[in-house]
């Protein structure tokens, strides 16, 4: 029984301790919590996502950012990482070429608002997953966007754009995000 | 044991090493899967909130992890059976889970569905895994912000002294879905389930249902009452239906109906039972501002209970049919004020009116034997400050419970029939984010329970009266720590302390027949460790192992045999494995290891029965197929209790050994 006692002190004085020694991490990105929650969110969503084209042989997957916000820097910083099998590619864009920009998901700053239709007309036929921090994106005919709900970042999904640029998104993603129509 | 647990220990220590590399970077919220993105939790203040701000420790059980262990057999329990600081027996399939909660009996966890109290022992048997978005597992103290479940049945009130588990129903459904699993195994078992789901962003639905049936195997130990002659037919039933719909701008409405009925017979010629369990939850939630969010829940709980009695072991015919019939309805009204940035004061009410009659019939004639009611009432006020850093948490309950008896063993009692209790409770907490990445808590909070009609007055069979019987107080505290050393690793430490002042223990007194007493013992303590490990390594490969090590004791003075005796149905350690592992063409392994030390089914060191130690290895495999015009397949294997260990339980039950299940899933 004693041995047990003295184990169990042991462990739980070690978790402690480490604890006590432990630094605190720092955040990679530099980015404001939200801003990195949100261009998370675009990495998941990514992993949920099939294109037309069947991006998933292609061996890359491209963001274009198109704009700019705190969210389209952190995404720029992210470049070269892995999702799934596939490395990740992120550019800027300019409006004039975003249909033919050869991307998989075009992020949308906040700096656009004001030309936020012009765009959306230029990709319509286009199989790009639009993504955007602009309030009410989804409802405005964006493909993705994002809302505050208590204090969390909420993803919004607009099922009709989805499926008028041929994305297929997973049921799992469905589960989380909250539809518009 | 003092070998496995060191090796428990070895283990642990070994992961807590690996989980320091000095030079880690901490991509932390990119690490995290969607669901942990999405994630809040409900349970603490009755509205959505980051689990960094709830001064409990949380475990969050997603949908995926639900689905992965409730494949077929579809109880609720199995959920749970992993997790540290609890033990939960399966017993049968068609009996009553039984187990135990911080050291303590198997009454001292609240179960919500989704707010309002159910029953821990059979409510998990009857609900869908598939109904759940998440289960949210509160461990400490918490007995401000909900009630008692005024249960009559199994053990009696079941309190939230060590913990709430509150199974979290789907909203905010986003589109179409539609699942269908058929699948089979052992003892003939065979089985389908349904779910349908679709939405909008103002209203969703969701429904479904299944079958269930089985030649279930010899569940009783040798020799044992349950005298099992032939495989034990075990049919289930079950339909559920559930919605939600939005008005103007912060308005809800929620309903959730379930029916379970299961039915067959206990392996002799009249030992047949047919039970029917209903659960209905209806909510309105109204964000009446920014600040201000009221919620209404009403709710009805229905438990049917109809068994066959026979002579044995004098003969097998049947002497009486015994019938238990059980209606409780909770209701909860609260209201939350936010404050000082995320802080939260939370007030309200919530009261139970519980019916709860127990006949015998013979040759059709019913004969009531207790006819009982009930009803509770608690105002409760909880605030949750959050100051940068800090999180206190501190509130009341003013509570208050009445018990009338109108027939006790047939007849209408002598003297004042109505028992009536009042307590004020309260629960304080804090928890300390030193950064994102470590936390420490610390949480405290009393608890009273009334003892029930069936422990006070007995039944016709199974439980022995006991009129001499009091209510119980108690009190329970803990303190731990979560650390998340780099972005894949979490660990946790969880240390705890429960008292009960005249405790209701059940003893067993005898074994053949089956037959229980409530009793009061006295003080009875319980001393406990939660160790816990959880590594994700990738999306493809993820580990967990946890340690609970408990000390108890019940003091007695009055009576040498029960004095210094442990807590019945408290094992001294258990401790938990599991790792999943996604292999190439979309399969994956999850093996599970269960350990569960020594315990016993009674407080009587002359009478009781030592259980335990065993170990229990479970293999779950399930294949996904790519998706195909629009169609999602796969198939599941189950290997359970691969080593097939046949140890017994309580009440003369055996874990029935290796069994096997597999089954195919369509979703479209």
């Amino acid at each position: 029984m004693k041995i047990m006692k003295t184990a169990f002190l042991t462990v739980l004085s070690f978790f402690i301790m480490a604890a006590c020694i432990r630094q605190c991490l720092a955040q990679p990105t530099g980015g404001s919590l939200e801003s990195d929650v949100k261009a998370a969110y675009i990495l998941n969503i990514m992993k949920f996502v099939d294109w037309r084209d069947g991006a998933e042989a292609g061996g890359k997957l491209k963001i274009g950012v198109l704009g700019s916000d705190s969210v389209g820097e952190v995404l720029e910083k992210l470049k070269n990482n892995k999702i799934g099998e596939r490395i990740l590619v992120v550019e800027k864009v300019e409006e004039s070429g975003i249909a033919s920009c050869g991307c998989h998901l075009l992020y949308i700053g906040k700096s656009e608002k004001d030309r936020l239709d012009d765009i959306l007309k230029k990709l319509k036929g286009s199989s790009i997953l639009t993504v955007s921090d602009l309030p009410d994106f989804a409802r405005k005919g964006g493909i993705a966007g994002f809302a505050i709900e208590n204090d969390r970042v909420k993803i919004e999904i607009n099922i009709n754009e989805s499926k008028r640029a041929g994305l297929k998104i997973g049921a799992k993603l469905l589960e989380v995000a909250r539809l518009i129509k | 044991m003092k070998r496995l647990t060191s090796k428990i220990i070895a283990f642990m220590s070994a992961a807590l090493l690996s989980a320091t590399p000095l030079n880690a970077s901490s991509p932390s919220v990119f690490e995290l899967s969607l669901d942990e993105l999405a994630r809040v939790v409900v349970t603490d203040t009755k509205v959505a909130q980051s689990p960094d701000s709830v001064t409990q420790k949380v475990e969050i059980l997603d949908a995926e992890e639900i689905n992965r262990h409730t494949s077929l057999k579809r109880n609720l329990s199995e959920l749970l059976i992993y997790k540290s600081g609890l033990f939960v027996n399966a017993l049968s399939r068609n009996d009553a889970n039984w187990g135990s909660f911080g050291g303590l009996g198997p009454k001292y966890n609240g179960y919500l569905l989704d707010g309002l109290p159910i029953d821990c022992f059979v409510d998990t048997m009857s609900l869908d895994p598939w109904i759940l978005e998440r289960v949210e597992l509160y461990k400490g103290p918490a007995s401000v912000m909900y009630s008692n479940y005024l249960s009559m049945d199994f053990s009696g009130n079941q309190t939230p002294l060590t913990g709430i588990t509150n199974f979290v129903l789907k909203d905010g459904i986003a589109g179409p879905l539609t699942r269908v699993r058929l699948g089979g195994g052992s003892y003939r078992t065979e089985g389908g389930k349904f779910y349908h789901q679709n939405g909008n962003p103002r209203f969703n639905y969701f429904i479904g249902g299944g079958v269930e049936n089985s030649d279930y195997a010899d569940y009783g130990a040798p020799g044992s009452w349950l005298n099992i002659l032939r495989a034990p037919s075990y049919v289930k039933r079950s339909a559920y239906a559930g919605a939600s719909r939005k008005f103007g701008a912060g308005q809800k409405f929620s309903l959730f109906a379930n029916r379970t009925v299961h039915a067959g017979d206990a392996g002799r010629p009249n030992r047949d039972y047919d039970h029917g369990y209903d659960v209905l939850n209806l909510t309105y939630a109204n964000q009446i501002s920014e600040k201000i969010n009221l919620q209404l829940k009403g709710g009805y709980r229905g438990y049917d209970r109809y068994w066959g009695e026979d002579n044995f072991p004098a003969d097998l015919g049947l002497r009486n049919h015994s019938v238990v019939k059980q209606k409780i309805m909770p209701f909860d009204f609260s209201i939350n004020y936010r404050h000082k940035g995320e802080s939260l004061l939370t007030l309200g009410m919530d009261s139970q009116f519980a019916a709860y009659k127990n006949f015998s019939e013979v040759n059709g004639l019913r004969t009531v034997d207790v006819d009982a009611a009930s009803v509770s009432r608690g105002f409760f006020l909880q605030e949750k400050l959050i100051l940068g850093k800090w999180i206190l948490r501190g509130g009341g309950r003013l509570n208050r419970a009445s018990h009338s008896y109108a027939l006790i063993n047939g007849a209408m009692p002598a003297g004042d029939s109505t028992k009536t209790w009042s307590r004020a409770l309260w629960s304080f907490g804090a928890r300390y984010n030193k950064s994102q990445n470590l936390a420490f808590y610390a949480n405290a909070g009393t608890s009273f329970v009334a003892p029930a009609a069936k422990q006070i007055w007995g039944t016709a069979s199974g439980q022995i009266a006991n009129p001499g019987i009091r209510e119980e107080n108690g009190a329970g505290y803990d303190f731990g720590m979560e650390w998340r050393p780099d972005s894949k690793l979490t660990l946790g430490a969880r240390a705890l302390v429960n008292e009960l002042d005249n405790a209701i223990i059940d003893n067993v007194v005898s074994r053949n027949p089956s037959r229980t007493q409530s009793v009061n013992s006295g003080k009875a303590r319980s001393y406990g460790l939660e160790l816990m490990a959880e590594r994700k390594e990738s999306e493809r490969l993820r580990w967990f192992a946890n340690l609970t090590r408990i000390s108890s004791k019940v003091e007695n003075p009055l009576n040498a045999d029960h004095d210094g005796t442990n807590i019945p149905f408290v094992p001294d350690y258990a401790a938990n494995a599991g790792l999943k592992i996604l292999l190439t063409g979309e399969v994956t392994l999850s093996p599970y290891v269960h350990v569960a030390g020594n315990y016993y089914d009674s407080t009587s060191r002359s009478g009781r029965t030592r259980f335990g130690p065993y170990q229990i290895i479970n293999l779950k495999i399930q294949k996904e197929f790519p998706e195909k015009n629009g169609y999602e397949s796969g198939f599941f294997i189950d290997l359970n209790n691969i080593t097939d260990k046949r140890y017994e339980m309580p009440w003369q039950f055996q874990e029935t050994g290796f069994n096997a299940y597999i089954g195919v899933e369509a979703r479209f």
